[in-house]
């Protein structure tokens, strides 16, 4: 290829790349600029994609509208629980389905993945009936086993792969050193897969961070209720007409921040983890 | 002495720490749950109620929309619980959960001459969404119906009255179509926006929504002359929610336009660009067979499997008093309604007058029934929407409607 295709080349993939940049980013940007603008300004003629009236008042008016720290630190607790509890015990069952032949292994497995495909929706009753009967209801510690019951399967699917490609001899050569079981599987073994550990905790923290299903059915007072169960209850005054997009906005704003805190902390994990399973 | 008094404030201590119920004990309490934007209105009359009765009562937030309130509704009842005692529903849930046997009825609850409060046509939509089997399940405290909007300012400096008929409202739009303006819009996306204006405009012809009968063919054929023979309704408004259609007549585009009543404090509230006459309400230009408007509202109910059933009843009995109700209204428009007691409170103030004025007039009409009405709308949606953008003739749309809502049952 000459000097001025291959330009074009990378022109091309510029282009491309910077249209998909675009069209990533711009919701966001949207959402942000609604988060600050007057609620009239909000939609007018010809729209006002760069605006040069800002405010907070909306911010103000969102958590006036919700009970919003209360929300929050329910939101906080609950995804970083579930994410926590999912992690640990994917990684124990990860750990046994790859390192440990047992009878029906495969099975097992083959089930995990069918309860990945069941929708939530369809096991949302009969699980309102059995917490009722063991008092879980309205707490966020039920909605935690809930959700990390959803999220451990696939949790556990992801790490097999990566235990899978530690090699077997460091942990054999630490038991002839005289290593117990737990040194191997939490000196040894866990460190070799941080990477993979900490991008499952991170996207299981996002999966039960924007999780409405379960906060919306269990959650029934303040105490359990999250921010995604806040954002259907923000509305318009005195109707249930319409959306307030100023306030859902300013909302969606303060929803964005943690996760965008947690990828930056996690940055170099989350690239280290997704990248090793791309090379042997 | 000394470790006997320690002894007793630590276990007084340890039990409010391990029963912090424990201070509450005997007491009465039921949880009732309404929106949030209602709960404010709400708290002088519960405290009302707490003493009248010694019932204490916690409010709870509700979804806002309707399908988010039956998606969690749903689920309480089905597993045969409720963690509310008074719930504040919506059409599209409660006659599914009244059919189902999940609410209890309300007969014994109310005063004997309870309904008399009622105008007819509020008496026939209670019947209508609210009442199965002579038993009452339900009972409407808004009561909402489309508006008629329209720039009266504009129709005074051309000389001009408001529609009274379809025709003359095409007529009008035609006149302001060609100055620039918008003729006249609403809101048509999908879900539900634009099932809202054609049930509006089918009622108008005689016909029932469900039924895709010559009331809904000659509805849906008028909006879809409106936009293109006459061109006085703009294409747009299929992909356009209720906040764009305000923001285009809050901008100066918009000559006539349907729209729910919290328009009228939508404009009100917008002192920068309302003033008198800009967003003046008429009656609703009458079609071939009436000028009605189809109301739908959120009401009080009580689910069977209610913890407090005897409280819930006892605070239905007070929020819906011609004593409360009316005080309800005038603290929050959301609780108003042409209940008689409601409007002689409220007299002419704002929208009251117009409520008053429309249910004098016998404007507001039932919500088309369909016991399951959010799928049976969204079968109206799917087959209007593609007839109005050109993927299947009118004929085509009303057969497949048919054969769709067949298939749907009851």
């Amino acid at each position: 290829m000459n000097l001025e295709g291959s330009r074009t080349n990378l022109v091309t993939t510029y282009v491309l790349f910077c249209v998909y940049v675009f069209i990533t980013i711009f919701p966001f940007y949207w959402i942000f600029i609604s988060s600050v603008t007057p609620k009239h300004k909000l939609f007018s003629i010809p729209p006002l994609y760069f605006p040069s009236y800002f405010t907070a008042e909306n911010f103000v008016r969102m958590a006036g509208n919700i009970p919003f720290s209360a929300y929050l630190r329910n939101s906080l607790v609950f995804a970083l629980s579930s994410s926590a509890v999912s992690v640990f015990l994917s990684f124990l069952a990860a750990y046994a389905f790859a390192r440990i032949r047992f009878r029906g292994s495969n099975v097992l497995l083959l089930l995990f993945l069918l309860s990945i495909a069941l929708p939530p929706i369809t096991t949302v009753i009969p699980l309102y009936e059995l917490y009722g009967r063991v008092g879980l209801l309205n707490k966020i510690e039920g909605m935690v086993i809930a959700m990390s019951s959803l999220i451990t399967p696939f949790t556990i699917w992801i790490l097999i792969s990566f235990i899978k490609q530690v090699p077997a001899e460091i942990e054999e050569a630490a038991a002839i050193d005289g290593a117990g079981f737990l040194h191997i599987l939490f000196r040894i073994a866990f460190p070799l897969i941080v990477p993979a550990v900490g991008t499952m905790f991170v996207i299981n923290f996002i999966t039960g961070w924007n999780e409405l299903l379960y906060p919306l059915v269990f959650a029934v007072d303040a105490r359990s209720k999250t921010l995604t169960v806040g954002l259907t209850e923000v509305a318009l005054e005195s109707t249930a007409y319409g959306k307030p997009w100023d306030l859902m906005s300013a909302l969606s704003v303060v929803m964005i921040i943690p996760v965008i805190v947690l990828v930056i902390i996690f940055q170099r994990t989350i690239v280290e983890g997704l990248t090793r399973g791309a090379i042997k | 002495m000394r470790r006997g008094l320690r002894f007793v404030v630590l276990s007084l201590a340890l039990v409010v720490v391990l029963f912090p119920g424990f201070g509450a004990f005997g007491e009465e309490k039921i949880s009732v749950a309404i929106q949030s934007f209602a709960h404010e209105a709400l708290k002088p009359f519960i405290e009302q109620f707490e003493t009248q009765t010694g019932i204490k009562v916690t409010l709870e937030s509700m979804p806002s929309s309707g399908t988010d309130a039956l998606t969690k509704l749903t689920t309480y009842y089905r597993a045969g619980q409720s963690p509310y005692d008074v719930v504040s529903d919506s059409d599209e849930a409660s006659p599914a959960f009244a059919r189902a046997g999940w609410l209890e009825p309300l007969n014994d609850v109310l005063p004997a001459d309870f309904f008399e409060d009622f105008p007819p046509s509020m008496l026939e939509s209670e019947k209508v969404w609210n009442w199965l089997d002579d038993k009452v399940y339900r009972v409407r405290h808004s009561f909402e119906f489309g508006y008629f909007f329209y720039r009266k300012d504009w129709f005074d400096a051309m000389g001009l009255l408001p529609p009274a008929t379809w025709e003359e409202m095409v007529d009008i739009g035609k006149k302001f179509t060609a100055q620039g303006k918008i003729g006249v819009e609403d809101a048509l996306s999908k879900p539900a926006l634009l099932y809202v204006y054609v049930a509006y405009l089918t009622l108008q012809a005689g016909g029932n929504p469900f039924a895709f009968d010559e009331g809904f063919k000659t509805a849906v054929k008028f909006i879809h002359d409106m936009i293109y023979e006459h061109q006085i309704f703009p294409k747009e408004a299929l992909n356009k929610n209720y906040d764009q259609i305000n923001e285009d007549y809050m901008n100066d585009r918009v000559a006539m336009m349907r729209q729910w009543p919290y328009f009228y404090s939508v404009t009100r509230g917008n002192t920068e660009w309302y003033s008198e006459g800009k967003a003046e309400i008429a009656l609703p230009p009458r079609g071939p067979v009436s000028n009605a408007s189809w109301a739908g509202g959120w009401g009080w109910e009580i689910p069977k499997f209610a913890p407090n059933k005897e409280g819930a009843k006892k605070f239905i009995q007070f929020i819906l008093s011609k004593e409360i109700a009316p005080k309800l209204a005038r603290a929050n428009s959301w609780f108003m309604n042409p209940r008689y007691s409601v409007m002689a409170e409220l007299g002419d103030e704002g929208l009251a007058k117009y409520m008053k004025w429309y249910s004098d007039n016998n404007v507001p009409a039932p919500r088309p029934y369909h016991p399951r009405v959010a799928e049976a709308q969204n079968i109206v949606d799917d087959v209007v929407s593609a007839y109005l953008i050109g993927q299947m003739t009118l004929d085509e749309a009303i057969e497949q409607g048919k054969k769709m809502m067949a298939e749907l049952g009851e």
